[in-house]
């Protein structure tokens, strides 16, 4: 048998051992790919800025041990995350805030303020002073007609909004004017929103009235009046609209029993009201008559002669003849001014009357002689001073000596008036 | 020698392919937890869910507006309620606006309150008019001049004095077209006072 030679086994040898590091070789190259495969792979997008409020909320609810591994940092609230160009989202931020819904009112009608200056200063107001007067204040009335259109819109945005609306001048008025008391007194039984928009409503009727008299300039008396009264009537239902009945009622006859000034206190007048019923009944007979405002809007229009009496029998039927007639006395400012005196000096009430009928009793014959046509003017000079110093005389001796003294010197300019003359004889 | 030399080139690259491989086992995974970085900002509320937290990772920051209730604002110290809504960043008209609601609406509540007896009584005091003036010790316009005279040094204490000045043209100047445009009306002999 032939045996191999040595070098021929240690050469097989190496070839194995060759052959298994090539092999190792393959096997180490292939997990060295697979590793670079992931590492280079892309990364996974990482969460969008934008991804907010809905986008974010759909995503489902996640597991507790989940939630734990997020941690909160919290920016500080700041007053812009509340504002919005919308009205809308800015109002509903702030009451989910639980702003205090009077905050919220006056914030809105302030920003709504804010907002109109600026679209009125924006309105066109040419100069045109080269122009005539006419063209000039065409121009004017033109302005502050847009302007008046503006006020509206911006109310009737307002009240969409809040529900409630009023002016600027209303706003001040009610929180800055000393006067303002008065309105207190007057509606300060409705709710602050409600007293707002009737002041509102009453500055608008103050600028109508005001209106109307310069767009009447050439209208007939029957024509101002009509538009006169439409023009009430629409204050009228503004107001009506504001409250309920019962407190329109209410704020009618207050406003009325102000407006014509019907009740005086006992330094100026004898005449009593038995009680607050009493006065309220009869402030409403007058309101039926003389409307609330209407002195204000309508002016002293002579009111016919049948309507006069009506109110008159009206009122003797409410008081009786002499109660009746005590509250005419009481109406009359030279009246007041005896009684005042009458209090001041201690003296019975039927002094005072009885003075006050001598007074009476002499401006009518001051009237009569006035009017006489028939006397020459030295005639009607003597029968002037005639019937003064009479008067004078007679007073005397009803005050007294002290009392009539006094009177006489302080209380008589009405008695020294001179005849008036139109038609006596030269 | 030529085998001897293939050998020791291949046993060569099996070390490097070995060093290589540790090294990329040891290397993180790019876009893996531990670099995850979440920063969302709204004004609305979020549920955010993390997307992977199986194994215990680093906490996601998230940052988030604080919830605003007024009550962190309000304060019945008129000044401290300024400050309060100075600190978040509320605009100067708005700080006015607001102190000046809260002021009117307490100035308002209280001259009701000086009312009140005209309210309750307000025919039974017409019937006797002389009545109506007199009001215990203090008249009632005195009393609601005295209020107004408080309301403004509740402002200038709150505002400053210059408030009325730094107010701007709304509502000051409106309030002095006011002033000059409107008389009040005349109510004869019957005086409120």
């Amino acid at each position: 048998m032939r045996s191999h030679p040595l070098h021929l086994q240690a050469g097989r040898r190496a070839r194995g051992v060759l052959l298994g590091s090539a092999g190792l070789n393959l096997l180490l190259l292939a997990a060295v790919l697979g590793l670079a495969k992931i590492h280079l792979a892309k990364p996974p997008p990482s969460p969008a800025r934008t991804a907010v409020g809905s986008e974010v909320s759909q995503v489902p609810e996640a597991a507790p041990s989940e939630l734990d591994a997020v941690v909160t940092n919290q920016l500080p609230f700041r007053w812009a995350q509340l504002e919005s160009e919308d009205f809308r989202i800015y109002i509903a931020n702030l009451r989910a805030a639980r702003c205090p819904e009077r905050i919220i009112h006056d914030l809105v009608f302030h920003d709504l303020e804010r907002l109109y200056e600026t679209k009125k200063a924006a309105l066109p107001c040419p100069d045109l002073f080269w122009e005539s007067g006419r063209v000039r204040e065409a121009a004017r009335q033109e302005t502050d007609k847009r302007s008046r259109q503006m006020e509206l819109e911006k109310r009737a945005v307002m009240r969409d909004l809040l529900g409630v609306w009023w002016s600027n001048e209303a706003w001040d008025f009610w929180y800055d004017q000393g006067w303002a008391d008065i309105a207190e007194t007057l509606v300060g039984f409705l709710t602050n929103e409600q007293v707002l928009e009737a002041v509102t409503v009453y500055f608008d009727m103050q600028e109508a009235s005001s209106n109307l008299g310069q767009e009447c300039e050439l209208c007939s008396e029957t024509d101002e009046r009509a538009r006169q009264e439409t023009a009430y009537q629409h204050m009228v239902n503004s107001f009506a609209e504001i409250m309920s009945p019962a407190e329109f009622e209410e704020m009618a006859l207050r406003i009325c029993l102000m407006d014509q000034d019907l009740v005086k206190d006992s330094s100026q007048s004898e005449f009593r009201f038995r009680n607050g019923t009493e006065v309220r009944d009869f402030v409403k007979l007058v309101n039926r008559f003389k409307p609330f405002f209407s002195k204000e809007f309508l002016g002293n229009q002579d009111e016919d002669e049948s309507r006069k009496a009506q109110f008159q029998s009206e009122m003797k039927k409410f008081f009786g003849e002499d109660r009746f007639a005590a509250f005419e006395r009481s109406q009359n400012a030279g009246y007041q001014e005896i009684w005042q005196f009458g209090q001041e000096q201690h003296l019975p009430p039927e002094t005072v009357l009885r003075a006050w009928q001598v007074r009476e009793a002499a401006e009518k014959e001051f009237g009569h002689l006035s009017e006489r046509t028939d006397l020459l003017l030295a005639e009607k000079a003597a029968a002037w001073i005639e019937v003064r110093q009479q008067t004078q005389t007679a007073l005397a001796a009803l005050l007294g000596a002290t009392a009539g003294a006094e009177y006489l010197k302080k209380h008589c300019d009405w008695l020294k008036a001179s005849p008036a003359n139109p038609g006596g004889k030269s | 020698m030529n085998r001897g030399f293939l050998l020791m080139a291949s046993m060569a690259l099996n070390v490097a392919l070995a060093g290589v491989g540790i090294g990329l086992v040891k290397r993180p995974v790019p876009g893996g937890p531990a670099s995850r970085v979440l920063n969302i900002v709204t004004s609305r509320s979020v549920r955010v869910v993390a997307a992977v937290a199986v194994t215990p990772t680093p906490p996601v920051m998230l940052s988030v507006p604080a919830a605003f209730d007024w009550s962190q604002v309000a304060s019945t110290n008129l000044a401290q309620y300024a400050a309060n809504l100075r600190e978040i960043e509320c605009p100067k008209e708005i700080i006015r606006e607001v102190i000046l609601a809260v002021v009117n609406e307490d100035f308002v509540r209280r001259r009701h309150a000086i009312f009140e007896r005209i309210h309750a009584q307000f025919w039974e005091l017409m019937a006797q008019p002389e009545h109506f003036k007199q009001d215990g010790d203090e008249n009632t316009e005195d009393r609601s001049k005295q209020l107004r005279t408080t309301r403004d040094h509740e402002l200038e204490a709150a505002l400053g004095t210059n408030w009325q000045r730094d107010a701007g043209p709304s509502p000051l100047s409106a309030m002095c077209r006011c002033q000059s445009s409107v008389t009040p009306p005349k109510y004869g002999s019957l005086q409120i006072s």
